[in-house]
């Protein structure tokens, strides 16, 4: 993306404009400054992600009212200047008293708080910092009423954050390209245009993986090989003596970091596997070391063979239940890197750098691929549960058929009703799950409270257990119920791809019809709305024996006589309810 | 060069006005073109300068107001 040139930027968006299908992501940006073309960079690097985005830069100088029309957009992103905040900001600034600087600091405290609350249901704000960087290049200043009013402000901004809401530091991007490259003086003297295209593609470039985590598109996986990668050295060449792996060398410095990283990423929520061309009982001996920081089980699976890395990636993927675009590779050697781009170019491939100090580095941007809104319980759990699940898929070699598998689980599922379940795994859930989901709707924390507020709707979630261990709350159905015509409506029903082949969602769903069949609703319908990733239940509804009444090429409609249905025979399942 | 340079010009100007290069010629001013206002005129002044990496003065930008002026100006800086 950064290497396509504005013009060409400009080119591409317009053709992207017309080969994009799929629901529309609309992005606002208000602002106290000029801000074109960060829209076009914006709007062509989501389009080139497959999002069908439309951003539009809210009116100059008008965030108070801009935020109000933005409201009912899928994404926020908030420039104020403080370079800018009021006219002639930077001449007056140095001449204003105590009192007069409080004054402002006030009225602006209370502007960012009127914005936040307008801003509050947007499922996703991105909100700069104030910063005191434009216009100033002279360290030992002691005009210090610029930086009071950017600390203060920015104060502001961290007290009353909300949920939704991302706080990007611009001034890490100075940092990195330097001042004279981001921040254009002319253009700011002469449109109040402070920012170069330079400036826009990198921002958009940092943004990027908040935008994907809110429309689902998070990476999951991070592939790590060994040599070299998570030590220095060869084990099998060099011996355990030999190799880099803690405090105790320079090199081995640089890798305790990495682990500390990596660890961090694992505490998020991101499942870590291992790809490594090595005997096992090397790589072992470096993980038995006590001096070494990771263990085999902070891994969610192990390659340690001598296959294709290829054929070992895709063997991860299959045994996680993961997409491969939800994949990061990490490897030292060109040769695999190279191979797995051409072989598998969903999967996003890193090499460790040549200059070992870089490598920290590299990692603070493999952060930035895995972001995700703040880790929920389930996520620091998710090794855990991935290990027994390669403990259960052992354990089904041993029955004949699969229902000897199920019945052998002692499965449980635990229904959550408004009251006892959790809301934000239930909107993480909506945010995350691609495969088994019938209508891929995604909903912020506060849209779900919405729901259990409204009368309108009927919202369950289910916890599921067996004999290995507990999966956590992975699954959720919401219904609108529209009480005139007795008809219910199912608006969402998804499971995560943890729970899947266990025929949990027969049981879920036949509990929940159950709950209708004495009330005086009638009918209730169904949808199935196509995406690149949902193919596995368009035919949901026909298994459950809803009818069919209307298709075409992605969507799908669905109707069910309630006095009709045929409740479905209950085996190796236990069904309890936790509704207070 | 030069006509390297007036190819690399209309491509720009094509792709911020989003016109066809048939209906442009080098010389129109931004009075014939409806959709060359100052915004898109900073787009177009953002990708010629990163396109030949350059940089107008203070004075010129305003001055900028016609393909011919800016060929002009162009060839004094690269």
């Amino acid at each position: 993306m950064i290497k396509l040139t504005l013009s060409e930027i400009l080119q591409k968006n317009t053709e992207l404009l017309s080969s994009m299908n799929g629901p529309k992501y609309d992005i606002g940006i208000i602002s106290n400054v000029t801000l074109s073309p960060i829209n076009d960079i914006l709007e062509c690097a989501l389009r080139l992600e497959s999002i069908n985005a439309h951003v539009e830069l809210g009116d100059y100088d008008s965030i108070i009212s801009d935020c109000k029309n933005f409201s009912q957009k899928n994404a926020v992103i908030v420039f104020w200047e403080l370079t800018n905040l009021i006219a002639d900001f930077e001449i007056s600034i140095n001449r204003m008293n105590e009192s007069q600087l409080n004054q402002l600091i006030e009225r602006f405290e209370d502007e960012i708080k009127f914005v936040l609350n307008e801003l509050k249901d947007v499922p996703l704000v991105l909100w700069n910092k104030f910063n005191s960087s434009l216009n100033s290049y002279n360290p030992i200043s002691d005009k210090t009423n610029k930086i009071k009013v950017s600390n203060m402000l920015n104060n502001v901004l961290q007290t009353h954050k909300t949920p939704n809401m991302v706080v990007i530091d611009l001034e890490k991007i100075f940092i990195e390209h330097g001042i004279n490259k981001v921040f254009d003086a002319r253009q700011f003297h002469n449109s109040k245009a402070p920012y170069t295209t330079l400036f826009y593609k990198d921002y958009v470039n940092k943004i990027l993986p908040a935008i994907f985590a809110a429309n689902g598109k998070t990476k999951k996986v991070l592939v790590l090989d060994c040599d070299n990668t998570l030590w220095g050295g060869v084990i099998g060449e060099d011996g355990i003596d030999s190799i880099a792996i803690d405090v105790s060398t320079k090199k081995g410095e640089i890798f305790s970091y990495i682990h500390e990283k990596i660890l961090d990423l694992k505490d998020q929520g991101v499942m870590l596997a291992i790809c490594s061309k090595n005997n096992y009982q090397d790589v072992e001996e470096v993980f038995d070391n006590k001096n070494f920081a990771l263990k085999v089980s902070d891994f969610s699976a192990l390659r340690i063979n001598w296959k294709h890395k290829m054929e070992n990636i895709n063997s991860i993927a299959e045994e996680l239940n993961v997409g491969l675009d939800s994949f990061v590779f990490l490897d030292d050697s060109m040769f695999e890197i190279d191979n797995i781009k051409k072989a598998l170019p969903e999967v996003s491939c890193f090499m460790v750098p040549k200059n070992i100090s870089d490598y920290p580095k590299l990692f603070d941007s493999l952060e930035q691929l895995f972001f995700s809104f703040g880790a929920t319980k389930e996520d620091s759990n998710r090794t855990k549960m991935y290990m027994e699940e390669s403990k259960r898929k052992k354990e089904s070699l041993k029955w004949k058929s699969q229902e000897d598998y199920l019945e052998s689980l002692g499965l449980e599922i635990t229904i959550l009703n408004e009251k006892t379940l959790t809301i934000p795994r239930a909107a993480q859930l909506t945010q995350k799950t691609n495969q088994f989901n019938l209508t891929t709707q995604r909903y912020t924390e506060t849209e779900i409270q919405n729901f259990i507020s409204n009368k309108e709707f009927f919202i369950r979630s289910f916890l599921v257990k067996d004999k290995f261990g507990e999966y956590g709350e992975t699954g959720l159905i919401i219904i609108k119920k529209d009480i005139k015509n007795q008809s219910l409506d199912i608006d969402t029903l998804l499971m995560s791809c943890r729970v899947i082949g266990r025929k949990i969602e027969m049981f879920f769903i036949d509990h929940i019809i159950k709950e209708f069949i004495k009330s005086p609703f009638k009918t209730i319908q169904g949808k199935y709305i196509r995406t690149a990733k949902n193919d596995q239940v368009k035919n949901f509804y026909e298994s459950i024996n809803f009818e069919c009444t209307e298709s075409n090429e992605n969507e799908k409609y669905y109707l069910l006589e309630l006095t009709d249905y045929n409740a479905i025979e209950k085996k190796f399942i236990n069904i309890v309810e936790c509704y207070e | 060069m030069s006509n390297d340079l007036e190819i690399k010009l209309i491509k720009i100007f094509c792709s911020v006005l989003e016109i066809k290069e048939s209906n442009l010629y080098f010389n129109m001013t931004m009075d014939d073109l409806e959709k060359w206002d100052s915004l898109n005129h900073m787009k177009i002044i953002a990708a010629i300068e990163e396109e030949f990496s350059i940089r107008f003065d203070d004075d010129l930008l305003e001055k900028l107001t016609s393909l011919e002026i800016i060929k002009e100006e162009l060839i004094k800086l690269i």
